[in-house]
């Protein structure tokens, strides 16, 4: 076969459905644009999640020498467990006492009004300037309230706050095209959180594609965890609720909204916004 | 690359940002299908290429060519998403995910072509990537060694082998076809 044949066929097949529609293009442009705009909105978040299941299967089937390597680290991990306990049951303790309501009380004003905490994002470490936001409790008829500080990150979110919730958005709103951001936080004086968890599960696979059963978390807090999503395209829905004790006989629920490529750019956000929140419990 | 269009990118101007992707968006789209065999990951790719490139615009040096500069970034971003890929082929399977492929079937062209790309996207990345560059973006072997960072000579090998390959291929082909035309 002559060279120049040969070369002009393997042109050909490589040309072949390697062509896009101007409309893709522009879409394609649509997105580079935002994201160099709106930095927040990062790309294929849902793999992270997909790689981690990928390497706990993978850490199964380690070598003998990785294994002793993880067995010694497992007995480090067990042992500071044990003392994490101990140092919770502890704090709990004192937190249950009298006096200890009382610290939790005077809680509030301990935290500064902003600090600055580090926000990792997609394995590179932002500092923030964080602010404090004091929303004080539900009114019911209980004899206690809780009341909490969250810190936020107002040079890109803002807190809107009403009788019932309060929602975290983006300062700058997002191009319509792009489904919402927010995280919303609502308290419910009378249902356990583990009672709650389970609520909304039942609430999500009602209306999402995937859903995850209620798991237990330490973080951002402790307390529980559900997720759901419906598709795997760019802007899919994506539900990240949390929830957790208000310390007294009901729930905070975290419902963060966003979609799959801000999963880690406004999922990451809120994480971390989480980790930040404090109850203060006090007497009416 | 011009030098005014060179400094109004510099310069963060959005139309010039438009204007460049413009000029290459549809190449980068063409090897990027071909490296990652999949519609949707090349699209994935050409974007985080082309958002390092306007973030690094800076280190790009104006007297340099521009487009091995930005296949080298395209390339590699598409490596990682392979990379990615394989990791989480089996979770993607669990999943029942509906692959967005790219692959030519007989139906579509002559079988020829369809054969053909199929030998191509058989061979191994280190001939197959070399042999895209080639003959879809028209890269010399001296581009190639730089998108690739490797030894002009190793680029040479490469492009022999796998070229020598498609041949023998495309001969078995036509080999079959005579016998069945028989």
């Amino acid at each position: 076969m002559r060279n120049k044949y040969i070369d002009e066929r393997i042109r050909q097949s490589l040309e072949l459905k390697t062509s896009y529609t101007n409309s893709e293009k522009e879409d394609l442009w649509a997105r580079i644009e935002t994201k160099l705009t709106h930095p927040d909105i990062k790309t294929k978040a849902y793999e992270s999640e997909k790689v981690e299941l990928v390497a706990n299967s993978q850490s199964s089937s380690t070598s003998s020498k990785a294994g002793r390597s993880s067995r010694k680290r497992q007995v480090w991990m067990k042992r500071i467990a044990i003392a994490a306990t101990i140092t919770l049951g502890l704090a709990l303790a004192v937190v249950f006492s009298k006096t200890g309501q009382a610290m939790i009380q005077e809680v509030k004003k301990w935290l500064p009004l902003q600090k600055e905490v580090n926000q990792s994002l997609e394995g590179m470490t932002e500092q923030q300037n964080v602010k404090k936001q004091e929303v004080p409790g539900s009114i019911g008829d209980e004899k206690q309230v809780a009341s909490y500080v969250i810190y936020i990150d107002e040079e890109r979110y803002k807190l809107i706050r009403d009788q019932h919730e309060s929602r975290i958005i983006p300062k700058t709103p997002l191009p319509a095209r792009y489904p919402e951001v927010s995280m919303t936080i609502h308290q419910d004086l009378a249902i356990s959180p583990e009672k709650m968890a389970h609520m909304i599960y039942k609430d999500l696979t009602d209306q999402y594609e995937t859903v995850k059963p209620p798991e237990k978390v330490t973080e951002p807090l402790a307390g529980w965890k559900i997720s759901a999503r419906t598709g795997v395209k760019w802007d899919s829905p994506v539900i990240t609720v949390y929830v957790t004790s208000n310390k007294i006989n009901g729930s905070f629920i975290f419902r963060q909204t966003y979609f799959l490529e801000a999963s880690e750019g406004h999922g990451a956000r809120m994480f971390q916004m989480l980790k930040e929140f404090h109850i203060e419990v006090s007497e009416k | 690359m011009d030098t005014t269009l060179y400094s109004r990118v510099l310069a963060g101007e959005s139309a010039a940002l438009k204007e460049l992707y413009d000029l290459y968006i549809d190449q980068a789209l063409r090897v990027a299908t071909a490296i990652t065999r999949n519609r949707e990951h090349a699209k994935d790719a050409v974007q985080e290429a082309w958002i390092r490139v306007f973030r690094h615009f800076g280190s790009y040096k104006a007297d340099q060519p521009f487009e091995p500069w930005l296949f080298r970034i395209l390339t590699n971003e598409c490596k990682r998403i392979m990379k990615r890929e394989t990791k989480i082929f089996w979770f993607r399977k669990k999943l029942e995910m509906v692959e967005v492929s790219y692959t030519v079937t007989e139906t579509d062209l002559d079988s020829d072509l369809a054969h053909l790309q199929e030998a191509i996207q058989s061979l191994k990345d280190l001939y197959r990537i070399p042999i895209i560059l080639k003959y879809l973006q028209g890269f010399s072997e001296k581009e190639i060694a730089e998108v690739l960072d490797l030894n002009i000579n190793t680029v040479k090998s490469r492009l022999l082998k796998g070229r020598q390959k498609l041949r023998d291929a495309l001969e078995k082909e036509a080999r079959k076809g005579d016998h069945y035309a028989k």
